[in-house]
């Protein structure tokens, strides 16, 4: 009898994604050429075929993992039968070959969704083909590169499971799908940036359309970003969430160059201005993923979070080189169009804001890309081996998101094409006192670092931005109309979602900020010695070794202790820093235990062994102030994100009536 | 706590493992002590030798121990930060330091980021001169005229900002 096994279900379906998505690519574009709706359509409806066979190929997956299935190669490398059950469940992204699966998944589920509701413009067919095109690249990495589905001939009664540093935590079912989440979403404006070269309309119609995938995708990236930074504090072990490592460099890349494109383009809407840069940082940011993705999973550069070295190095540095050429000199070709007939009438204004932002964030990309590739460079060219490391990218950038920081401030607040010079003077005056209170109270609470000092006096400033954005646009209104503040402040903040969601994600960051200064700036890192029973004192903390314990929960052995934590004598929590182990592998992993308050965090993480008849423990205590702020203003981001993407009210066309009138004279 | 009284029984079996666990490891147990802040300061200048980008600070492997407590020992003979880093750098080469030094090939990798920064902006300065050049041809507003819009606002004017840019507000 012929067995339909699922590692055969899933190849299939991943062989009939890509068969399909060659066919709607290729006919996506000689429909477009052929201006035959026909073809056009069933491009279209093509593109939910495939996610449907490529939803097929993952359910298979699913079903191979929860079903401990392993004549799945996959499952067999990377599942373990006592794992629990939300363990098996992100086995799927756990490792390189169902991570790509995921995001081909993803993108497949974006271009169906493409594919239905985008209006009929003369973009929408160029679009939908290059999106199947760029899907055609991760199916085929799939199929033929790293095919999870291959069937084992003779399959193991048990794996090994999924790595245990990914097993050991929650946020790992969290962070990755946002990741991809943002990389996919980030492909939808690359691909219409694509359709509006070819068919040579560079106008804002291709970001217009594609606005709210461009904000989502960044919105997603952004919360990526943060909740891996989460991860890596619980995870990792020595109280850190940025250490600067290649894996974060190469997601933060095309974040930096995403956020100067999502400011950026607000420029050409308004202005008609900067076409061709626009798509050249659209077209940056899309081939950051790829070149990021060859970089770290290529095995060129190690990383501590790679957690799927694989064969697939080569594919994505073709692809990125194919990108990179491709839409070069489809600009190229498209000089003539995109070309602008630019004209500024003051610097000193939003726009001004935007380009300086522009030139700082690429900067900063820049600094990046080069931190991460100099020793490979560098190897490649001399054979020495240098190292460059977390002081050095915190040189470079530090100083330049200081000025991004200050911009900040300042953009929102300058009008289109001309600041005037009074109002301006009185804005920057207020910001000034504000950063200068801000400044001298850090100073005189004994601050005297320079740049979480100047990051204070910067939230100051920014504090005074929002409070006279939102006077400006609250208090004239209250006056002429006479209504409240509070329910003028509602029906501005109701109508407003793109500027007041700006608002919130800016100040997301500039509470991010706090938290980053607060937690590299001043964090203590020591190793102490707990004698059972025995206070020591830790930064205002007395700790307490209790007891040693060992529990076993769903194929992991914790052996750890119990600290009791005494502040002001008052006992506030005991907290249980422990050793993880999973099934039977070798690594053992710290996982640390934290206290979790506003000011600071305290952090333990045993850093020597426990015994049952060992007099003492050693603990490494990291406290660790104002980290919290980190998550919290990644969270505001997040829903400033939301805020500004959540479907406007129906403008209500409101008729000119005598009341609305009144007091304005003729 | 009452599901860690629960597993006490499976306790003994959790000892054997990790016991095992840390035979595997000697190296890691016998650099048990304690450790200064300062320690930790000047390890997270230091690459990891073995580890792949981790500093000494971060890592758990064997050798970062033994570096930590390398530098605790040379903090107690009276060594200072830059000591410290220099014992290593005799040790191990300016590799060693994830502050690169700026010397040498390195130089580059400091100044390629000023220099792209400068250039950009200067870029930016020549493009906006080339901008506004064009844009100066624009019909100044009559100071009446503006006096006049202002006084029919009510005078009310707080230096607000432009208004929203796709949804005009209303009032």
């Amino acid at each position: 009898m012929f067995d339909l096994s699922l590692g055969v279900l899933g190849s299939a379906g991943v062989a009939l994604a890509l068969a399909f998505s060659v066919y709607a690519a290729i006919a996506g574009a000689v429909g477009a050429q052929r201006r035959d709706a026909r073809l056009q359509t069933s491009a279209r409806l093509t593109s939910i075929g495939v996610f449907l066979a490529v939803t097929t190929a993952v359910v298979a997956m699913m079903a191979a993992l929860l079903t401990d299935d392993f004549s799945v190669k996959y499952v067999a490398e990377h599942s373990r039968i006592d794992s629990p059950l939300w363990v098996k469940v992100v086995t799927l992204w756990a490792a390189l070959e169902g991570s790509v699966l995921l995001w081909a998944w993803l993108l497949t589920g974006y271009t169906a969704i493409l594919s239905v509701t985008t209006p009929n413009t003369a973009l929408r067919p160029w679009a939908i083909s290059v999106m199947h095109t760029v899907q055609v690249f991760f199916l085929g990495v799939v199929a033929f590169a790293a095919n999870p589905f291959i069937v084992l001939a003779a399959p193991p009664l048990d794996g090994p499971g999924a790595n245990p540093l990914l097993q050991n935590h929650w946020m790992m079912a969290v962070h990755p799908v946002l990741m991809y989440l943002g990389f996919v979403g980030l492909t939808v404006p690359f691909a219409f940036a694509m359709a509006a070269l070819i068919t040579k309309r560079p106008g804002t119609e291709w970001m217009r359309l594609t606005r709210r995938w461009t904000l989502a995708g960044w919105g997603f990236l952004t919360a990526a970003i943060i909740s891996g930074g989460w991860w890596s504090y619980e995870v990792l072990g020595w109280g850190g969430f940025w250490a600067w490592d290649p894996v974060e460099n190469v997601s933060i890349m095309p974040w930096l160059t995403a956020t100067a494109f999502i400011h950026s383009v607000q420029v050409q809407e308004r202005r008609r201005m900067l076409k061709a840069w626009n798509l050249l940082l659209i077209v940056l940011t899309f081939s950051l993923t790829l070149l990021g993705t060859f970089l770290i999973r290529s095995g060129v550069i190690s990383s501590v979070h790679a957690f799927g070295d694989g064969p697939v190095g080569p594919y994505f540095l073709t692809f990125f080189l194919i990108v990179a050429f491709a839409s070069l000199t489809l600009v190229a070709l498209r000089w003539d169009q995109v070309r602008d007939r630019s004209e500024l009438d003051a610097v000193v204004s939003r726009e001004g804001a935007f380009l300086g932002v522009n030139v700082l964030f690429l900067s900063l990309a820049f600094a990046v890309l080069l931190g991460t590739i100099f020793p490979l460079l560098v190897e490649a060219v001399t054979g020495a081996r240098v190292t460059v490391g977390a002081p050095f990218f915190d040189q470079v950038s530090l100083p330049l998101w200081m000025i991004v920081f200050a911009l900040m401030g300042v953009g929102p607040l300058l009008p289109w094409r001309r600041a005037e010079t009074q109002t301006l003077k009185r804005n920057l005056t207020w910001m000034l006192g504000a950063a200068a209170l801000a400044a001298g109270i850090a100073l005189a609470l004994g601050m005297r670092k320079v740049y979480p000092t100047i990051t204070i006096g910067l939230a100051g400033w920014n504090l005074a931005s929002f409070a006279l954005l939102l006077a400006g646009a609250i208090v004239p209104r209250a006056r002429i109309t006479g209504r409240s503040f509070a329910s003028v402040f509602k029906s501005y903040a109701y109508e407003n979602k793109r500027r007041f969601g700006s608002m919130i994600v800016h100040l997301g960051a500039v509470i991010v900020a706090l938290g980053i200064t607060g937690a590299s700036g001043y964090r203590v890192d020591q190793q102490l010695r707990l004698e059972y029973g025995v206070p020591t004192a830790f930064q205002g903390y007395e700790l307490v070794a209790t007891e040693p314990f060992a529990e076993r929960t769903g194929g992991r052995l914790s052996v750890g202790v119990l600290v009791d934590v005494f502040q002001n004598g008052r006992q506030v929590t005991t907290l249980s820093p422990r050793i993880n182990t999973f099934g039977n592998q070798q690594m053992n992993v710290p996982t640390a235990s934290v206290r979790y308050t506003i000011g600071h965090d305290l952090y333990l993480s045993l850093a020597g062994s426990v015994t049952p008849d060992a007099p003492s423990v050693i603990i490494r205590a990291v406290q660790s102030p104002m980290v919290t702020w980190i998550w919290i203003g990644g969270a505001v981001m997040a829903l400033g994100t939301i805020y500004t993407l959540s479907p406007a009210r129906e403008r209500v066309r409101r008729r000119v009536t005598s009341e609305s009138t009144a007091g304005v004279e003729a | 706590m009452t599901r860690l009284r629960t597993s006490r029984s499976l306790a003994p079996l959790a000892w054997l493992a990790l016991l095992a666990l840390l035979a595997l490891a000697p190296a890691a147990a016998a650099q048990e002590q304690e450790l200064d802040p300062r320690v930790f300061e000047i390890a997270n200048e230091l690459r990891c030798p073995t580890c792949v980008s981790e500093s000494v600070g971060q890592s758990n492997a064997a050798i970062a121990r033994e570096m930590r407590t390398l530098i605790q020992e040379q903090l107690e003979t009276g060594a200072n930060r830059a000591e410290v880093l220099v014992f290593f750098q005799e040790r191990y080469g300016d590799w060693i330091l994830l502050d690169p030094p700026k010397r040498g090939v390195n130089l580059a990798l400091w100044l390629l980021p000023v220099a792209a920064a400068l250039g950009g902006l200067t870029m930016l300065g020549v493009l906006l001169r080339r901008w506004r050049a064009a844009g100066a041809a624009h019909v100044e507003a009559d100071p009446a005229d503006v006096a006049r819009v202002r006084a029919v606002l009510g005078a009310t004017d707080v230096g607000g900002p432009a208004e929203e840019d796709d949804e005009p507000w209303r009032t």
